[in-house]
């Protein structure tokens, strides 16, 4: 589904990430684990088609990032770390926008549902600017899972979310691989990242230091903590 | 406050510093476009300033009458963006929240916005003035200590005008601080803003500037030495000048001393009141309405569900639609826009022209006159209107979104309304001006591709200079990008002017040499030259904008 092929992207003489290769399978949940500023958020950028990338090749379904942008920005949807939305806009509407951008037709019944499965039903017709930062961010996965995309990128998707939201989310990323939709996750919360990835990668200063199943990183009698620890100090 | 000021310094260096590769020639590039405006301005002024000073008898009286004037004005002019930015600077900036979590006094973060707040209305106009004084330094073979003297008073004037939008600002979120209420309060603010100005303009004060207007020459002579607002520390700074410029040191001591003292009088007196004060509108400021708005689908929509690139396109359209409407801020800027434009119409029709030339004449420069009003309405509206996507442009960014669709809902959705305010401006003027039907028509159609084409720049340089993370769009208008813009829209009107003068000539001089013929080919070939400089450079610009957009990491 998702194939980097080394990847580098360079902010003059930064070096954000360095010739980094990755593969994820259709309904595969990957996870994009590392320290601040390790190029987590660099590399989902690029697979967004936010930035371009230095040098390197990001493949969609076969469709190449770069080249077929637009094609591309079909099959995916992304969530940022930080939930801006549109403040001037209600939530209703933003979900309508989004509809229209990704041109997905009769939505209005799926939007209600995913709506009241959010719990944000009540607050559907009020301006975002009202809103709080876990209520973008539920709205922001509304918004993914209106799209049906082949690919979701999250970046630290449950930041700001109640733990009843939590568990929402877990669920509903576990029911949408089983049709076939990937997920690339970048996160700092290994317990979420052990118990729900199917496999892992760890980056640190732009380059990958590990990757494989989570039982193959850990190994025995040890946590995913006392591994990333270990690795990337 | 000053460690919070120091620390701004600090990060502003390290901007300075850090510039380096595409950033640094930008800047270069704008720093050139300004030393060159600059110039020009300095050389127009001087212009000015000479043929006044060369008026016998009263030359002198006349050069301060006209600074007293441009002070009083850019005095007013500070007023109006202090009542804009200061709303943005202290209470929606995002640096507010961090420091009230600090153990930082109320009136000390409030004294650091303040200085934001004077620093940001006024930077744009003194830069601007400095060009008047060094005409007049020239005209009146005064000193260079002359500018000193002009620095450093400029400073509390430059203060005192920004302070009353700010006192203005902090007392309409003090008292209303229900969003609903506020909303109100400052669009019927601006409405009573709006009024004043135009019942200024209204009651014809350039009578006086006109001695026949006068019973007697005394009266003229005495309307020159009056004061020009005396209770306006316009006047004090315009004395102060005048005084150090006669070297009459005494009177330039009590100007200077009454500017600072009530400076650093009113400034103690905002901290003071700030501390018990600026916490509670602040916090008013945090609500949000909680409206309801109940989503209806655009009717239009209904026509167009097939083709997905118009549905985008509409869909753009929309959103743009909904914020504006939503957004009181822009509200204010809309009410003064139209004031603007009720005073241009009426000072039109206050000019005394007597015969068929000068009316006709001033018919095509208005024309011209309309362009670069045109030029600044799109430099504050559609310029921005890229930038102000701000952090959410990640949701464009990555969504299979066409950049093309997307610039070109922007542009049609703000040459719309560009087109008709130019043409209702254009159209108004002409009738009072009554310009013939000659005039008329060249007016509309070049008002008509004008008002597009600078739709069409300001829409491409917001592209090739966008800035996603800018917290007030005052900044995005003062940025290099507006200023190239300006630059550029400026220099295309003035090119339409030189096109058009030879037809327009031509057409008079046969008006009245009956015994010459039109001709016909001098006009066809103005059009050709204008339709040329209207669509090639620009959709070149437009072109590049949209690759410009699309490379843009953010």
């Amino acid at each position: 589904m998702l194939e980097i092929k080394n990847l580098t992207k360079k902010f003059g003489n930064l070096v954000a990430i360095d010739d980094i290769s990755i593969i994820v399978k259709p309904g595969e949940i990957f996870g994009f684990l590392g320290p601040n500023g390790a190029g987590k958020t660099t590399t989902v950028k690029i697979i967004s088609g936010i930035l371009k990338p230095t040098s390197g090749e990001v493949f969609i379904n076969g469709v190449d990032v770069v080249k077929n942008p637009i094609e591309s920005k079909k099959l995916i949807s992304y969530i940022p770390d930080e939930p801006f939305v549109y403040p001037y806009l209600t939530a209703r509407e933003f979900l309508r926008f989004i509809s229209e951008v990704y041109n997905i037709e009769n939505c209005d019944k799926k939007i209600d549902e995913l709506l009241d499965f959010f719990s944000l039903t009540k607050y559907a017709d009020l301006l975002l600017s009202s809103y709080s930062h876990g209520m973008k961010q539920k709205l922001l996965i509304a918004g993914v899972v209106l799209r049906n995309p082949k690919l979701m990128l999250f970046d630290e998707p449950t930041v700001g979310l109640d733990p009843l939201s939590v568990k929402k989310f877990k669920g509903l990323i576990k029911k949408l691989t089983e049709s076939g939709t990937s997920i690339f996750m970048c996160t700092h919360i290994l317990e979420m990242a052990e118990k729900i990835c199917d496999r892992v990668a760890v980056i640190d200063k732009g380059k990958i230091i590990s990757t494989g199943k989570i039982e193959e990183i850990i190994g025995n009698n040890r946590s995913l903590e006392d591994v990333f620890l270990e690795i990337t100090s | 406050m000053f460690l919070i000021i120091k620390y701004r310094l600090k990060g502003l260096i390290n901007r300075i510093v850090n510039l380096k590769g595409w950033r640094r020639t930008k800047t270069l590039i704008f720093s050139f476009f300004s030393i060159f405006l600059l110039v020009f301005l300095y050389l127009s002024f001087l212009r000015v300033l000479n043929y006044l000073k060369g008026v016998e008898l009263i030359g002198d009286l006349l050069v301060w009458k006209l600074s007293s004037m441009v002070f009083v004005i850019s005095f007013s002019m500070i007023i109006v963006s202090s009542l804009i930015i200061s709303m943005t600077t202290l209470f929606y900036s995002s640096d507010l929240r961090f420091l009230f979590s600090m153990p930082l006094r109320e009136d000390k973060i409030f004294g650091d916005k303040t200085v934001s707040t004077v620093f940001y209305s006024s930077w744009s106009l003194i830069v601007i003035i400095i060009p008047y004084i060094f005409a007049l330094i020239k005209v009146n073979s005064l000193g260079y200590s002359f500018f000193i003297s002009f620095l450093v008073l400029v400073i509390p004037y430059a203060f005192l005008a920004a302070i009353i939008g700010i006192v203005f600002s902090i007392t309409i979120m003090y008292f209303f601080p229900s969003s609903k209420t506020r909303d109100v309060i400052w669009v019927i603010s601006s409405i009573s803003f709006a009024f004043v100005y135009i019942s200024i303009r209204f009651s014809k004060p350039e009578k006086f500037l006109r001695p026949d207007m006068l019973g007697v020459i005394a009266n003229y002579l005495s309307y020159l030495q009056a004061p020009t607002a005396p209770y306006l520390p316009s006047w004090w700074f315009t004395k102060a000048l005048i005084s150090f410029a006669n070297s009459n040191y005494l009177s330039f001591m009590h100007n200077f001393l009454l500017l600072y003292s009530v400076s650093i009088i009113t400034f103690l007196s905002v901290l003071i009141v700030s501390r018990k004060v600026y916490l509670v509108a602040f916090s008013g400021s945090q609500t949000s309405p909680l409206k309801i708005y109940k989503y209806k689908k655009p009717f239009i929509f209904k026509f167009f569900n097939k083709d997905k690139n118009l549905k985008q396109i509409l869909s753009f359209f929309y959103k743009e639609g909904i914020t504006i409407r939503r957004d009181v801020r822009y509200y204010s800027q809309l009410i003064l826009i139209i004031a603007l434009s009720m005073v241009y119409i009426f000072s039109i029709k206050s000019l005394p022209l007597d015969n068929y030339e000068a009316r006709n004449f001033i018919s095509f420069l208005n024309i011209i006159v309309v362009g670069f009003v045109m030029s600044a309405i799109s430099l504050r509206f559609v310029f921005t209107s890229i930038s102000s996507e701000g952090k959410n442009w990640w949701v464009i960014k990555s969504a299979p979104v066409n950049i093309k669709n997307f610039l070109f809902s922007k542009l049609i959705f703000y040459y719309i309304p560009v087109y008709i305010f130019s043409i209702i401006l254009v159209s108004v003027s002409n009738y009072y001006l009554e310009a013939d039907i000659f005039m008329s028509r060249i007016s509309v159609f070049l008002i008509s591709v004008m008002s597009f084409v600078i739709c069409l720049f300001a829409i491409s340089f917001g592209s090739i200079f966008p800035d996603f993370n800018i917290e007030n769009i005052h900044q995005i208008e003062s940025s290099y990008g507006g200023f190239i813009f300006m630059a550029v829209s400026t220099f295309y009107c003035a090119l339409t002017a030189i096109i058009f003068s030879y037809p327009v000539r031509n057409y008079f001089f046969c008006l009245y040499n009956p015994n010459y013929s039109f001709e016909r080919n001098l006009l066809y070939i103005s059009i050709m030259l204008f339709v040329l400089i209207s669509f090639i450079p620009p959709l070149f610009l437009f072109s590049r904008a949209i690759k410009s957009l699309e490379n843009f990491d953010c």
